[in-house]
Protein backbone atom coordinates (compact mmCIF):
# COMPACT_ATOMS: atom_id res chain seq x y z
CA UNK A 1 0.00 0.00 0.00
CA UNK A 2 1.47 3.32 -1.07
CA UNK A 3 0.69 6.27 1.12
CA UNK A 4 -0.41 9.48 -0.55
CA UNK A 5 -0.28 11.41 2.71
CA UNK A 6 1.82 10.57 5.67
CA UNK A 7 2.10 12.92 8.65
CA UNK A 8 3.76 12.19 11.95
CA UNK A 9 3.54 14.03 15.24
CA UNK A 10 2.59 17.35 13.66
CA UNK A 11 2.37 20.22 16.09
CA UNK A 12 1.65 23.86 15.42
CA UNK A 13 2.00 26.56 18.01
CA UNK A 14 1.07 30.17 17.35
CA UNK A 15 2.80 32.64 19.62
CA UNK A 16 0.56 35.44 20.89
CA UNK A 17 1.30 38.90 22.19
CA UNK A 18 0.11 37.96 25.68
CA UNK A 19 2.55 35.08 25.89
CA UNK A 20 -0.17 32.43 26.01
CA UNK A 21 0.81 30.35 23.01
CA UNK A 22 -2.02 28.82 21.07
CA UNK A 23 -1.43 25.13 20.49
CA UNK A 24 -3.43 24.55 17.33
CA UNK A 25 -2.08 21.03 16.80
CA UNK A 26 -0.78 18.78 19.52
CA UNK A 27 0.68 15.82 17.69
CA UNK A 28 -1.29 14.78 14.62
CA UNK A 29 -0.64 11.47 12.83
CA UNK A 30 -2.36 10.89 9.52
CA UNK A 31 -1.86 8.16 6.94
CA UNK A 32 -3.89 8.15 3.78
CA UNK A 33 -3.35 5.38 1.21
CA UNK A 34 -3.33 6.33 -2.46
CA UNK A 35 -6.77 6.50 -4.02
CA UNK A 36 -8.66 6.87 -0.77
CA UNK A 37 -11.23 9.48 0.18
CA UNK A 38 -10.15 10.61 3.62
CA UNK A 39 -12.37 12.83 5.74
CA UNK A 40 -11.22 15.06 8.54
CA UNK A 41 -14.00 15.88 10.96
CA UNK A 42 -13.85 18.41 13.72
CA UNK A 43 -15.51 21.49 15.07
CA UNK A 44 -14.33 24.89 13.88
CA UNK A 45 -11.03 25.98 15.35
CA UNK A 46 -9.86 22.50 16.34
CA UNK A 47 -7.03 22.18 13.84
CA UNK A 48 -8.58 20.93 10.58
CA UNK A 49 -7.54 23.85 8.45
CA UNK A 50 -4.13 24.16 10.09
CA UNK A 51 -3.42 20.52 9.27
CA UNK A 52 -4.46 21.11 5.69
CA UNK A 53 -2.34 24.23 5.41
CA UNK A 54 0.66 22.25 6.57
CA UNK A 55 0.01 19.39 4.18
CA UNK A 56 -0.36 21.79 1.25
CA UNK A 57 2.85 23.63 2.14
CA UNK A 58 1.14 26.91 3.00
CA UNK A 59 2.49 26.93 6.52
CA UNK A 60 5.23 25.12 8.39
CA UNK A 61 4.59 22.79 11.30
CA UNK A 62 6.26 23.74 14.58
CA UNK A 63 7.48 20.15 14.89
CA UNK A 64 6.76 16.89 13.11
CA UNK A 65 7.10 15.64 9.55
CA UNK A 66 4.76 15.25 6.62
CA UNK A 67 5.06 13.69 3.19
CA UNK A 68 2.55 14.16 0.39
CA UNK A 69 2.81 12.23 -2.88
CA UNK A 70 6.03 10.79 -1.51
CA UNK A 71 7.66 14.20 -1.08
CA UNK A 72 8.56 16.15 2.04
CA UNK A 73 6.23 19.14 2.45
CA UNK A 74 8.90 21.11 4.27
CA UNK A 75 12.01 20.58 2.17
CA UNK A 76 10.30 19.84 -1.16
CA UNK A 77 7.38 22.24 -0.95
CA UNK A 78 7.56 23.30 -4.60
CA UNK A 79 7.63 19.73 -5.91
CA UNK A 80 4.76 18.76 -3.58
CA UNK A 81 2.66 21.62 -4.91
CA UNK A 82 3.04 20.36 -8.49
CA UNK A 83 1.17 17.19 -7.51
CA UNK A 84 -1.59 18.64 -5.38
CA UNK A 85 -4.72 20.67 -5.88
CA UNK A 86 -6.54 22.44 -3.11
CA UNK A 87 -9.63 24.44 -2.36
CA UNK A 88 -9.27 26.50 0.77
CA UNK A 89 -11.79 27.63 3.31
CA UNK A 90 -12.45 30.87 1.51
CA UNK A 91 -13.58 30.40 -2.06
CA UNK A 92 -10.62 32.27 -3.45
CA UNK A 93 -11.98 33.84 -6.61
CA UNK A 94 -11.65 37.24 -8.18
CA UNK A 95 -15.10 38.77 -8.57
CA UNK A 96 -13.98 41.01 -11.41
CA UNK A 97 -12.89 38.25 -13.79
CA UNK A 98 -15.13 35.98 -15.80
CA UNK A 99 -15.10 32.28 -14.98
CA UNK A 100 -13.12 31.52 -18.12
CA UNK A 101 -10.60 34.34 -17.53
CA UNK A 102 -10.06 33.06 -14.01
CA UNK A 103 -9.32 29.50 -15.13
CA UNK A 104 -7.15 30.63 -18.04
CA UNK A 105 -5.14 32.90 -15.74
CA UNK A 106 -4.49 30.23 -13.12
CA UNK A 107 -3.82 27.64 -15.84
CA UNK A 108 -1.29 30.01 -17.44
CA UNK A 109 0.35 30.53 -14.06
CA UNK A 110 0.72 26.74 -13.96
CA UNK A 111 2.88 27.20 -17.03
CA UNK A 112 0.45 26.32 -19.80
CA UNK A 113 0.56 28.31 -23.01
CA UNK A 114 -2.37 30.61 -23.70
CA UNK A 115 -4.16 28.24 -26.09
CA UNK A 116 -3.51 25.21 -23.91
CA UNK A 117 -4.79 27.04 -20.83
CA UNK A 118 -7.93 28.08 -22.72
CA UNK A 119 -8.56 24.51 -23.91
CA UNK A 120 -8.21 23.10 -20.39
CA UNK A 121 -10.38 25.90 -18.95
CA UNK A 122 -13.16 25.13 -21.43
CA UNK A 123 -12.91 21.44 -20.62
CA UNK A 124 -13.34 22.11 -16.91
CA UNK A 125 -16.12 24.65 -17.44
CA UNK A 126 -17.98 22.01 -19.42
CA UNK A 127 -17.33 19.36 -16.81
CA UNK A 128 -18.63 21.54 -13.98
CA UNK A 129 -21.65 22.83 -15.86
CA UNK A 130 -20.33 26.37 -16.07
CA UNK A 131 -20.07 26.76 -19.84
CA UNK A 132 -23.09 29.05 -20.02
CA UNK A 133 -21.70 31.27 -17.28
CA UNK A 134 -18.12 31.20 -18.56
CA UNK A 135 -18.20 34.72 -19.97
CA UNK A 136 -19.97 36.27 -17.02
CA UNK A 137 -18.19 38.03 -14.18
CA UNK A 138 -17.73 35.80 -11.12
CA UNK A 139 -19.35 38.60 -9.10
CA UNK A 140 -22.72 37.35 -10.36
CA UNK A 141 -22.16 33.64 -9.57
CA UNK A 142 -24.23 31.82 -6.95
CA UNK A 143 -22.58 30.13 -3.98
CA UNK A 144 -22.80 26.76 -5.67
CA UNK A 145 -21.27 28.05 -8.89
CA UNK A 146 -18.41 29.58 -6.94
CA UNK A 147 -17.73 26.26 -5.20
CA UNK A 148 -17.72 24.45 -8.53
CA UNK A 149 -15.41 27.00 -10.14
CA UNK A 150 -13.10 26.80 -7.13
CA UNK A 151 -13.02 23.01 -7.42
CA UNK A 152 -12.38 23.26 -11.16
CA UNK A 153 -9.48 25.61 -10.39
CA UNK A 154 -7.94 23.04 -8.07
CA UNK A 155 -8.02 20.45 -10.87
CA UNK A 156 -6.19 22.57 -13.46
CA UNK A 157 -2.91 20.73 -12.90
CA UNK A 158 -4.51 17.26 -12.76
CA UNK A 159 -3.40 16.69 -9.17
CA UNK A 160 -2.63 13.31 -7.65
CA UNK A 161 -3.75 14.44 -4.23
CA UNK A 162 -6.68 16.79 -3.84
CA UNK A 163 -7.30 18.78 -0.65
CA UNK A 164 -10.77 20.19 -0.09
CA UNK A 165 -11.52 22.36 2.92
CA UNK A 166 -15.27 22.29 3.63
CA UNK A 167 -16.20 21.82 -0.03
CA UNK A 168 -19.90 21.22 0.63
CA UNK A 169 -20.51 24.18 2.92
CA UNK A 170 -23.35 26.29 1.60
CA UNK A 171 -24.37 23.84 -1.12
CA UNK A 172 -27.93 22.67 -1.60
CA UNK A 173 -28.50 18.90 -1.42
CA UNK A 174 -28.43 18.48 -5.22
CA UNK A 175 -25.14 20.31 -5.60
CA UNK A 176 -23.71 18.40 -2.66
CA UNK A 177 -24.68 15.10 -4.24
CA UNK A 178 -23.21 16.06 -7.59
CA UNK A 179 -20.02 17.22 -5.90
CA UNK A 180 -19.70 13.85 -4.19
CA UNK A 181 -20.28 12.22 -7.56
CA UNK A 182 -17.36 14.23 -8.95
CA UNK A 183 -15.18 13.32 -5.97
CA UNK A 184 -15.88 9.62 -6.50
CA UNK A 185 -15.09 9.96 -10.20
CA UNK A 186 -11.77 11.51 -9.32
CA UNK A 187 -11.14 8.69 -6.89
CA UNK A 188 -11.83 6.07 -9.53
CA UNK A 189 -9.31 7.84 -11.76
CA UNK A 190 -6.75 7.32 -9.00
CA UNK A 191 -6.84 10.66 -7.20
CA UNK A 192 -6.49 10.69 -3.44
CA UNK A 193 -8.98 13.07 -1.83
CA UNK A 194 -8.44 14.61 1.58
CA UNK A 195 -11.31 16.72 2.79
CA UNK A 196 -12.91 18.37 5.75
CA UNK A 197 -16.65 18.59 5.75
CA UNK A 198 -19.71 17.97 7.85
CA UNK A 199 -21.07 15.29 5.52
CA UNK A 200 -18.68 12.44 6.01
CA UNK A 201 -20.66 9.24 5.64
CA UNK A 202 -19.23 8.95 2.14
CA UNK A 203 -15.54 9.05 2.99
CA UNK A 204 -13.54 5.80 3.06
CA UNK A 205 -11.81 6.76 6.23
CA UNK A 206 -12.39 9.47 8.79
CA UNK A 207 -10.32 11.10 11.48
CA UNK A 208 -12.05 13.06 14.22
CA UNK A 209 -9.97 15.94 15.51
CA UNK A 210 -10.57 17.98 18.65
CA UNK A 211 -8.36 20.34 20.57
CA UNK A 212 -5.51 19.73 18.16
CA UNK A 213 -5.40 15.94 18.58
CA UNK A 214 -7.02 13.08 16.74
CA UNK A 215 -9.59 11.38 18.98
CA UNK A 216 -10.56 8.54 16.64
CA UNK A 217 -9.75 7.29 13.18
CA UNK A 218 -11.25 4.59 10.98
CA UNK A 219 -13.90 3.78 8.40
CA UNK A 220 -17.34 5.28 9.10
CA UNK A 221 -18.70 1.80 9.94
CA UNK A 222 -15.85 1.04 12.26
CA UNK A 223 -16.20 4.36 14.04
CA UNK A 224 -19.90 3.79 14.47
CA UNK A 225 -19.49 0.26 15.83
CA UNK A 226 -16.52 1.17 18.03
CA UNK A 227 -17.79 4.41 19.49
CA UNK A 228 -21.50 4.28 18.77
CA UNK A 229 -24.30 2.52 20.61
CA UNK A 230 -27.70 1.09 19.79
CA UNK A 231 -30.41 2.82 21.73
CA UNK A 232 -33.73 1.17 22.45
CA UNK A 233 -36.76 3.16 23.52
CA UNK A 234 -39.92 1.38 24.52
CA UNK A 235 -43.21 3.00 25.38
CA UNK A 236 -44.99 0.79 27.93
CA UNK A 237 -48.34 2.14 29.15
CA UNK A 238 -48.96 -0.48 31.85
CA UNK A 239 -47.06 0.67 34.98
CA UNK A 240 -46.52 -2.85 36.34
CA UNK A 241 -45.11 -4.13 33.06
CA UNK A 242 -42.94 -1.02 32.79
CA UNK A 243 -41.53 -1.63 36.28
CA UNK A 244 -40.81 -5.31 35.48
CA UNK A 245 -39.03 -4.29 32.29
CA UNK A 246 -36.93 -1.81 34.20
CA UNK A 247 -35.94 -4.48 36.73
CA UNK A 248 -35.11 -6.88 33.91
CA UNK A 249 -32.67 -4.28 32.56
CA UNK A 250 -31.04 -3.73 35.96
CA UNK A 251 -29.49 -0.32 36.26
CA UNK A 252 -29.10 0.10 32.53
CA UNK A 253 -32.56 1.51 32.05
CA UNK A 254 -33.90 4.97 32.43
CA UNK A 255 -37.57 5.82 32.75
CA UNK A 256 -39.22 8.98 31.57
CA UNK A 257 -42.98 9.05 31.70
CA UNK A 258 -44.16 6.01 29.85
CA UNK A 259 -40.82 5.50 28.08
CA UNK A 260 -38.14 3.01 29.10
CA UNK A 261 -34.83 3.70 27.50
CA UNK A 262 -31.60 1.74 27.40
CA UNK A 263 -28.42 1.57 25.42
CA UNK A 264 -26.69 -1.50 23.99
CA UNK A 265 -23.19 -1.80 22.58
CA UNK A 266 -24.41 -2.93 19.16
CA UNK A 267 -27.38 -4.09 17.13
CA UNK A 268 -26.85 -7.80 17.85
CA UNK A 269 -26.98 -7.22 21.57
CA UNK A 270 -30.07 -5.07 21.12
CA UNK A 271 -31.79 -7.84 19.14
CA UNK A 272 -30.95 -10.39 21.83
CA UNK A 273 -32.39 -8.13 24.51
CA UNK A 274 -35.63 -7.56 22.62
CA UNK A 275 -35.93 -11.34 22.10
CA UNK A 276 -35.46 -11.97 25.78
CA UNK A 277 -38.02 -9.34 26.83
CA UNK A 278 -40.48 -10.75 24.30
CA UNK A 279 -40.00 -14.23 25.77
CA UNK A 280 -40.90 -12.83 29.18
CA UNK A 281 -44.07 -11.27 27.80
CA UNK A 282 -42.66 -7.75 28.27
CA UNK A 283 -43.68 -6.30 24.95
CA UNK A 284 -43.67 -2.59 24.26
CA UNK A 285 -46.63 -0.61 22.99
CA UNK A 286 -44.26 1.41 20.86
CA UNK A 287 -40.63 0.73 20.03
CA UNK A 288 -37.77 2.66 18.47
CA UNK A 289 -34.27 1.33 17.86
CA UNK A 290 -31.64 3.80 16.90
CA UNK A 291 -28.05 3.03 15.99
CA UNK A 292 -25.61 5.92 16.35
CA UNK A 293 -24.98 7.88 13.21
CA UNK A 294 -21.54 9.24 12.55
CA UNK A 295 -22.84 12.57 13.77
CA UNK A 296 -23.84 10.99 17.10
CA UNK A 297 -20.35 9.50 17.42
CA UNK A 298 -18.85 12.86 16.60
CA UNK A 299 -21.00 14.65 19.16
CA UNK A 300 -20.28 12.02 21.81
CA UNK A 301 -16.56 12.31 21.24
CA UNK A 302 -16.27 16.07 20.96
CA UNK A 303 -19.08 17.36 23.16
CA UNK A 304 -22.33 18.95 22.12
CA UNK A 305 -21.93 22.57 23.13
CA UNK A 306 -21.43 25.12 20.41
CA UNK A 307 -18.38 26.41 22.23
CA UNK A 308 -18.43 23.25 24.29
CA UNK A 309 -15.59 21.31 25.71
CA UNK A 310 -15.08 17.66 25.00
CA UNK A 311 -16.19 15.33 27.72
CA UNK A 312 -19.92 15.07 27.35
CA UNK A 313 -20.15 11.36 26.93
CA UNK A 314 -22.71 8.88 25.75
CA UNK A 315 -25.93 9.04 27.68
CA UNK A 316 -26.49 12.70 27.12
CA UNK A 317 -30.06 13.75 26.49
CA UNK A 318 -30.89 14.42 22.91
CA UNK A 319 -33.75 16.67 21.89
CA UNK A 320 -35.77 13.71 20.60
CA UNK A 321 -35.69 12.09 23.99
CA UNK A 322 -36.83 15.24 25.68
CA UNK A 323 -39.67 15.48 23.22
CA UNK A 324 -40.62 11.86 23.81
CA UNK A 325 -40.71 12.41 27.56
CA UNK B 1 10.20 34.95 -21.54
CA UNK B 2 11.07 33.75 -18.08
CA UNK B 3 8.42 32.31 -15.77
CA UNK B 4 8.88 35.29 -13.49
CA UNK B 5 8.20 37.82 -16.24
CA UNK B 6 5.22 35.81 -17.47
CA UNK B 7 3.73 35.77 -13.95
CA UNK B 8 4.16 39.53 -13.67
CA UNK B 9 2.64 40.00 -17.11
CA UNK B 10 -0.41 37.84 -16.29
CA UNK B 11 -0.93 39.69 -13.02
CA UNK B 12 -0.55 43.01 -14.88
CA UNK B 13 -3.30 41.99 -17.29
CA UNK B 14 -5.57 40.87 -14.49
CA UNK B 15 -5.10 44.12 -12.54
CA UNK B 16 -5.87 46.25 -15.58
CA UNK B 17 -9.02 44.18 -16.24
CA UNK B 18 -10.05 44.77 -12.61
CA UNK B 19 -9.53 48.51 -13.07
CA UNK B 20 -11.46 48.57 -16.35
CA UNK B 21 -14.38 46.81 -14.68
CA UNK B 22 -14.54 49.21 -11.74
CA UNK B 23 -14.06 52.42 -13.72
CA UNK B 24 -15.66 54.68 -11.13
CA UNK B 25 -13.26 53.65 -8.36
CA UNK B 26 -10.18 52.91 -10.43
CA UNK B 27 -10.23 55.53 -13.16
CA UNK B 28 -12.72 58.32 -12.42
CA UNK B 29 -12.47 58.78 -8.65
CA UNK B 30 -8.69 59.41 -8.64
CA UNK B 31 -9.03 62.28 -11.05
CA UNK B 32 -11.84 64.14 -9.28
CA UNK B 33 -9.82 65.98 -6.59
CA UNK B 34 -7.26 67.11 -9.17
CA UNK B 35 -9.94 68.25 -11.63
CA UNK B 36 -11.81 70.04 -8.88
CA UNK B 37 -8.69 71.95 -7.90
CA UNK B 38 -7.92 72.89 -11.49
CA UNK B 39 -11.52 73.60 -12.45
CA UNK B 40 -12.54 75.56 -9.36
CA UNK B 41 -9.51 77.05 -7.63
CA UNK B 42 -7.58 77.97 -10.71
CA UNK B 43 -10.56 80.17 -11.62
CA UNK B 44 -11.17 81.51 -8.10
CA UNK B 45 -7.54 82.30 -7.44
CA UNK B 46 -6.65 83.39 -10.95
CA UNK B 47 -5.42 86.78 -9.68
CA UNK B 48 -2.60 84.99 -7.83
CA UNK B 49 -0.92 84.65 -11.20
CA UNK B 50 -0.82 88.46 -11.48
CA UNK B 51 1.33 88.84 -8.36
CA UNK B 52 4.68 90.32 -9.24
CA UNK B 53 7.26 87.59 -9.56
CA UNK B 54 4.72 84.73 -9.72
CA UNK B 55 6.81 81.80 -10.96
CA UNK B 56 4.47 80.77 -13.79
CA UNK B 57 2.73 82.58 -16.66
CA UNK B 58 -0.66 82.07 -14.97
CA UNK B 59 -2.11 80.35 -11.95
CA UNK B 60 -3.78 77.63 -14.04
CA UNK B 61 -0.34 76.68 -15.41
CA UNK B 62 0.89 76.30 -11.87
CA UNK B 63 -2.21 74.33 -10.86
CA UNK B 64 -2.12 71.95 -13.82
CA UNK B 65 1.41 70.85 -13.08
CA UNK B 66 0.61 70.38 -9.41
CA UNK B 67 -2.60 68.48 -10.07
CA UNK B 68 -0.92 65.79 -12.18
CA UNK B 69 1.36 65.00 -9.23
CA UNK B 70 -1.72 64.58 -7.05
CA UNK B 71 -3.47 62.11 -9.35
CA UNK B 72 -1.37 59.10 -8.25
CA UNK B 73 -1.90 60.12 -4.64
CA UNK B 74 -5.68 60.02 -4.95
CA UNK B 75 -5.54 56.84 -7.01
CA UNK B 76 -3.41 54.87 -4.57
CA UNK B 77 -6.28 53.81 -2.33
CA UNK B 78 -7.70 51.65 -5.10
CA UNK B 79 -4.41 49.74 -5.44
CA UNK B 80 -4.26 49.07 -1.71
CA UNK B 81 -7.91 48.10 -1.49
CA UNK B 82 -7.56 45.59 -4.31
CA UNK B 83 -4.51 44.01 -2.67
CA UNK B 84 -6.21 43.87 0.74
CA UNK B 85 -9.18 42.14 -0.88
CA UNK B 86 -6.83 39.61 -2.51
CA UNK B 87 -5.21 38.83 0.82
CA UNK B 88 -8.41 38.73 2.84
CA UNK B 89 -10.32 36.68 0.28
CA UNK B 90 -7.60 34.02 0.05
CA UNK B 91 -6.71 34.79 -3.57
CA UNK B 92 -3.04 35.19 -2.73
CA UNK B 93 -3.14 31.87 -0.84
CA UNK B 94 -4.26 30.29 -4.07
CA UNK B 95 -1.36 31.98 -5.86
CA UNK B 96 0.97 30.53 -3.23
CA UNK B 97 -0.20 27.04 -4.20
CA UNK B 98 1.09 27.65 -7.73
CA UNK B 99 4.68 27.35 -8.90
CA UNK B 100 5.05 31.13 -9.14
CA UNK B 101 6.80 33.84 -7.16
CA UNK B 102 4.19 35.89 -5.25
CA UNK B 103 6.47 38.90 -5.69
CA UNK B 104 6.20 38.58 -9.47
CA UNK B 105 2.45 38.67 -8.99
CA UNK B 106 2.76 41.77 -6.80
CA UNK B 107 5.02 43.40 -9.38
CA UNK B 108 2.38 42.95 -12.07
CA UNK B 109 -0.14 44.76 -9.91
CA UNK B 110 2.26 47.60 -9.12
CA UNK B 111 3.04 48.17 -12.80
CA UNK B 112 -0.64 48.04 -13.77
CA UNK B 113 -1.38 50.73 -11.20
CA UNK B 114 1.32 52.93 -12.67
CA UNK B 115 -0.25 52.62 -16.12
CA UNK B 116 -3.77 53.13 -14.72
CA UNK B 117 -2.88 56.67 -13.66
CA UNK B 118 -1.89 57.88 -17.12
CA UNK B 119 -5.38 58.43 -18.62
CA UNK B 120 -6.31 60.40 -15.49
CA UNK B 121 -3.20 62.54 -15.84
CA UNK B 122 -4.00 63.16 -19.51
CA UNK B 123 -7.53 64.20 -18.55
CA UNK B 124 -6.18 66.76 -16.06
CA UNK B 125 -3.78 68.21 -18.62
CA UNK B 126 -6.48 68.47 -21.27
CA UNK B 127 -8.96 70.19 -18.92
CA UNK B 128 -6.28 72.58 -17.70
CA UNK B 129 -5.34 73.38 -21.31
CA UNK B 130 -8.99 74.13 -22.02
CA UNK B 131 -8.88 76.57 -19.10
CA UNK B 132 -5.87 78.31 -20.56
CA UNK B 133 -2.84 76.35 -19.37
CA UNK B 134 0.06 76.45 -21.78
CA UNK B 135 2.72 73.75 -21.87
CA UNK B 136 6.17 74.32 -23.26
CA UNK B 137 6.85 70.60 -23.32
CA UNK B 138 6.95 68.80 -26.64
CA UNK B 139 6.27 65.11 -27.15
CA UNK B 140 9.54 64.05 -25.43
CA UNK B 141 8.60 66.27 -22.50
CA UNK B 142 5.17 64.70 -22.16
CA UNK B 143 6.68 61.22 -22.38
CA UNK B 144 9.14 62.17 -19.65
CA UNK B 145 6.24 63.44 -17.52
CA UNK B 146 4.39 60.15 -18.08
CA UNK B 147 7.47 58.22 -16.96
CA UNK B 148 7.95 60.42 -13.90
CA UNK B 149 4.27 60.08 -12.95
CA UNK B 150 4.54 56.30 -13.30
CA UNK B 151 7.56 56.14 -11.02
CA UNK B 152 5.88 58.45 -8.52
CA UNK B 153 2.81 56.19 -8.59
CA UNK B 154 4.94 53.17 -7.76
CA UNK B 155 6.55 55.05 -4.88
CA UNK B 156 3.39 56.48 -3.36
CA UNK B 157 1.31 53.33 -3.89
CA UNK B 158 3.80 51.37 -1.82
CA UNK B 159 2.51 53.11 1.30
CA UNK B 160 -1.03 51.91 0.57
CA UNK B 161 0.10 48.42 -0.35
CA UNK B 162 1.94 48.27 2.95
CA UNK B 163 -1.19 49.27 4.86
CA UNK B 164 -3.08 46.60 2.89
CA UNK B 165 -0.58 43.90 3.81
CA UNK B 166 -0.40 44.94 7.45
CA UNK B 167 -4.15 45.29 8.04
CA UNK B 168 -5.69 43.05 5.33
CA UNK B 169 -8.48 45.58 5.46
CA UNK B 170 -9.75 47.54 2.44
CA UNK B 171 -11.41 49.91 4.93
CA UNK B 172 -8.11 50.73 6.61
CA UNK B 173 -6.57 51.46 3.22
CA UNK B 174 -9.43 53.75 2.35
CA UNK B 175 -9.09 55.55 5.67
CA UNK B 176 -5.53 56.52 4.73
CA UNK B 177 -6.72 58.24 1.55
CA UNK B 178 -6.91 61.82 2.97
CA UNK B 179 -3.21 62.02 3.81
CA UNK B 180 -2.69 63.31 0.27
CA UNK B 181 -4.14 66.65 1.45
CA UNK B 182 -1.56 67.62 4.11
CA UNK B 183 1.23 66.13 2.00
CA UNK B 184 0.34 68.31 -0.99
CA UNK B 185 -0.55 71.49 0.91
CA UNK B 186 2.80 71.26 2.67
CA UNK B 187 4.57 71.28 -0.69
CA UNK B 188 4.55 73.69 -3.62
CA UNK B 189 1.95 71.57 -5.44
CA UNK B 190 -0.83 74.16 -5.14
CA UNK B 191 0.98 77.36 -4.16
CA UNK B 192 4.47 78.63 -4.90
CA UNK B 193 6.86 78.38 -2.02
CA UNK B 194 7.12 82.14 -1.50
CA UNK B 195 3.39 82.28 -0.69
CA UNK B 196 3.83 79.71 2.06
CA UNK B 197 4.41 80.76 5.71
CA UNK B 198 7.94 80.13 6.94
CA UNK B 199 7.37 76.91 8.85
CA UNK B 200 5.43 75.27 6.02
CA UNK B 201 8.20 76.21 3.63
CA UNK B 202 10.68 74.34 5.80
CA UNK B 203 8.45 71.26 5.75
CA UNK B 204 8.09 71.63 1.99
CA UNK B 205 11.88 71.53 1.69
CA UNK B 206 12.01 67.98 3.04
CA UNK B 207 8.68 66.79 1.68
CA UNK B 208 9.31 64.18 -1.05
CA UNK B 209 6.23 65.49 -2.86
CA UNK B 210 8.18 68.69 -3.50
CA UNK B 211 11.02 66.75 -5.08
CA UNK B 212 8.56 65.16 -7.49
CA UNK B 213 6.14 68.02 -8.17
CA UNK B 214 8.74 70.66 -8.93
CA UNK B 215 10.62 68.73 -11.63
CA UNK B 216 7.35 67.63 -13.24
CA UNK B 217 6.32 71.29 -13.34
CA UNK B 218 9.65 72.31 -14.86
CA UNK B 219 9.44 69.69 -17.60
CA UNK B 220 5.82 70.57 -18.42
CA UNK B 221 6.75 74.25 -18.69
CA UNK B 222 10.07 74.07 -20.46
CA UNK B 223 10.38 70.62 -21.99
CA UNK B 224 12.75 67.86 -21.14
CA UNK B 225 15.85 68.63 -19.10
CA UNK B 226 18.03 66.09 -17.39
CA UNK B 227 18.35 67.70 -14.01
CA UNK B 228 14.63 67.78 -13.06
CA UNK B 229 13.97 64.37 -14.58
CA UNK B 230 16.82 62.87 -12.59
CA UNK B 231 15.59 64.46 -9.37
CA UNK B 232 12.18 62.86 -9.73
CA UNK B 233 13.69 59.55 -10.74
CA UNK B 234 16.07 59.47 -7.79
CA UNK B 235 13.44 60.48 -5.21
CA UNK B 236 10.73 58.20 -6.60
CA UNK B 237 13.02 55.24 -7.00
CA UNK B 238 14.38 55.82 -3.51
CA UNK B 239 10.97 56.02 -1.86
CA UNK B 240 9.69 53.12 -3.98
CA UNK B 241 12.67 50.91 -3.24
CA UNK B 242 12.43 51.36 0.51
CA UNK B 243 8.65 51.13 0.85
CA UNK B 244 8.16 48.40 -1.74
CA UNK B 245 10.89 46.31 -0.15
CA UNK B 246 9.19 46.60 3.25
CA UNK B 247 5.85 45.77 1.62
CA UNK B 248 7.28 42.73 -0.18
CA UNK B 249 8.88 41.44 2.99
CA UNK B 250 5.67 41.94 4.99
CA UNK B 251 3.65 40.27 2.26
CA UNK B 252 5.85 37.18 2.21
CA UNK B 253 5.66 37.01 5.99
CA UNK B 254 1.92 37.44 6.04
CA UNK B 255 1.50 34.74 3.42
CA UNK B 256 3.71 32.34 5.30
CA UNK B 257 1.43 32.93 8.29
CA UNK B 258 4.48 32.41 10.57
Amino acid sequence: MTLAIEAHALTKTFPTATGDDVHALRGIDVEVPEGQIFGFLGRNGQGKSTTMRILTGLTLPTTGTARVAGLDVITQRRQVQRHIGATLQEVALDDLQTGREHLVLIGSLWGRSGSEATRRADELLEEFGLTDAASRLIRGYSGGMRRRLDLATSLLNEPRVLFLDEPTTGLDPQSRRSLWGRIRQLQSAGTTVYLTTQYLEEADEIAIIDGGTILACGSPDRLRTTYGTTRIEMRITDPARRERTRRELDDRAEIRGEWVRTEMADAAEAARLLGRLGGLGLEADELTVHTSSLEDVFLDLTGTGINGHAGQTAGVESPTEVAAA
Amino acid sequence: MSAWTRTAQLSFGRSLRQARRTPALALVFPVIPALAMVGIYAELLTSLGDLPGFPAPSYVDWMAAGAVTVVPMTGAAFSGMALAADIRGGYLERIRLLPVDPLAFLTGRVLADAVRMLPAVAAVLVVAAALGADYGAGLPGFLAVAAMISLWTIAYNALFLLIAVKTRSPEAVQAAFPIFAPLTFLSPVWFPRRLMPGWTERIADVNPVTAVATPIRDVLADGIAWQPVLTTVVVSVGVAAVLQAITARSLLRALRGT
